[in-house]
C-alpha cells in the first residue's frame, strides 16, 4: 500500500480553520479545497489531511471542504472516501466529515 | 499434619495472614470507592457542560446574530467546540476509569455510542451558524439539542448504573 501524501492543516493552512468561504474568513473550507486539497489530489492518490495541533475544525469548513469536492467538483462519494483520510484526536469530528459526504453524495444522487 | 497447623498457629503465621488479607480488602475496597467518586466527579462536570451547551445554543439561535457579525458565530464555535472536546476527551478518561475484571462491559461500544451524540450534538449546533439568520429550523435545532443532551447524559448514567450496580440489583448490561 502507497504512503499517502499528508496535509498538515495547522502548519500549511492555518491552525484554525473556519467557515465556508471568503465571507466567513480567510481560513475557509472553499480556499482550502481549491487551494490545499484540490492541487495535493491531483498530484497523489492518497491523501491524508491531518488536524493534529489544528485547534478545531468547524462543521461549515469540513462540509465545504470534503462533502464540497461532491457538490461543486463533481466527485462521487467513492472517491472522495477512498483517496482521502483524516487524522484528528477528536473521533466526532472525523464522524461528521464522513456524515457531511454522505449527505453531499444523497444531493447528487438526487440531481442524477 | 495437625502439629505443623499447630506450630504455625504458635508462630503467629496465621494471625499475619488474616490480617494481611484484612488489610488487602480494605486497601482494595478504599481504591473502588475513590474511584467510584472520580467517576462521579467527572460525571458532574460531564452534566454541567452539556447544560452548557444547551444553553448556548439557545442563546445563539434565538438572538441570531446579524449576518455582518462574523466574531458571534466564530464564538459560539470556539464555546461549543471547546466543550465537545473536553467531553470526549472525559469520557475516554471515564471509560478507563470503569474498566473492570469483574465485569463485562463493552466499553467500545459505549464510547462509540458516545463519540456519535457528541458528533450530532457538534454537527446541529454549529452547522451553518455563519449564516443563522438563513437557517430555518432554529427552534428544531434547539430542541435537537436539548434531546441529544439528555440522551447523552442518560447513556453515561446507564453507564455507570451498570458499572457500579448493586448485588441485589443485578440486570443484563446495555453496554
Amino acid at each position: 500500500m502507497s504512503v499517502p501524501h499528508t496535509i498538515f492543516v495547522a502548519t500549511e493552512f492555518g491552525d484554525m480553520p473556519h467557515g465556508r468561504n471568503d465571507k466567513d474568513g480567510k481560513l475557509n473550507g472553499e480556499k482550502f479545497r481549491k487551494e490545499h486539497l484540490l492541487p495535493a489530489l491531483a498530484e497523489h492518490e492518497e491523501v491524508l489531511v491531518d488536524f493534529d495541533g489544528a485547534k478545531g475544525c468547524g462543521s461549515s469548513f469540513a462540509d465545504e471542504s470534503f462533502a464540497g469536492l461532491i457538490d461543486h467538483e463533481g466527485w462521487t462519494k467513492d472517491e472522495v472516501v477512498r483517496r482521502i483520510t483524516y487524522k484528528f484526536r477528536f473521533k466526532s469530528v472525523i464522524k461528521n466529515i464522513y456524515k457531511y459526504i454522505d449527505e453531499a453524495e444523497a444531493r447528487r444522487l438526487e440531481k442524477c | 499434619m495437625l502439629k505443623t497447623l499447630s506450630e504455625l498457629s504458635q508462630a503467629g503465621l496465621f494471625t499475619a495472614a488474616f490480617a494481611l488479607i484484612g488489610w488487602i480488602f480494605v486497601y482494595l475496597n478504599s481504591r473502588s470507592l475513590a474511584r467510584q467518586s472520580e467517576v462521579n466527579t467527572i460525571t458532574a462536570s460531564i452534566e454541567k457542560m452539556l447544560q452548557e451547551v444547551a444553553d448556548e445554543n439557545n442563546k445563539f439561535w434565538r438572538d441570531t446574530a446579524a449576518a455582518e457579525d462574523h466574531a458571534k458565530p466564530r464564538l459560539f464555535n470556539a464555546f461549543i467546540n471547546f466543550r465537545c472536546d473536553f467531553i470526549e476527551e472525559k469520557i475516554q478518561f471515564l471509560n478507563k476509569k470503569c474498566e473492570s475484571a469483574f465485569l463485562d462491559i463493552d466499553h467500545a461500544r459505549f464510547e462509540d455510542c458516545i463519540i456519535d451524540l457528541i458528533a450530532q450534538i457538534r454537527d446541529r449546533s454549529t452547522f451553518d451558524s455563519e449564516m443563522a439568520q438563513q437557517v430555518e429550523d432554529k427552534v428544531a435545532r434547539v430542541l435537537e439539542i436539548n434531546y441529544l443532551s439528555m440522551t447523552l447524559y442518560t447513556n453515561i448514567y446507564d453507564f455507570l448504573r451498570t458499572r457500579y450496580m448493586s448485588g441485589s440489583r443485578f440486570t443484563k448490561a446495555p453496554y
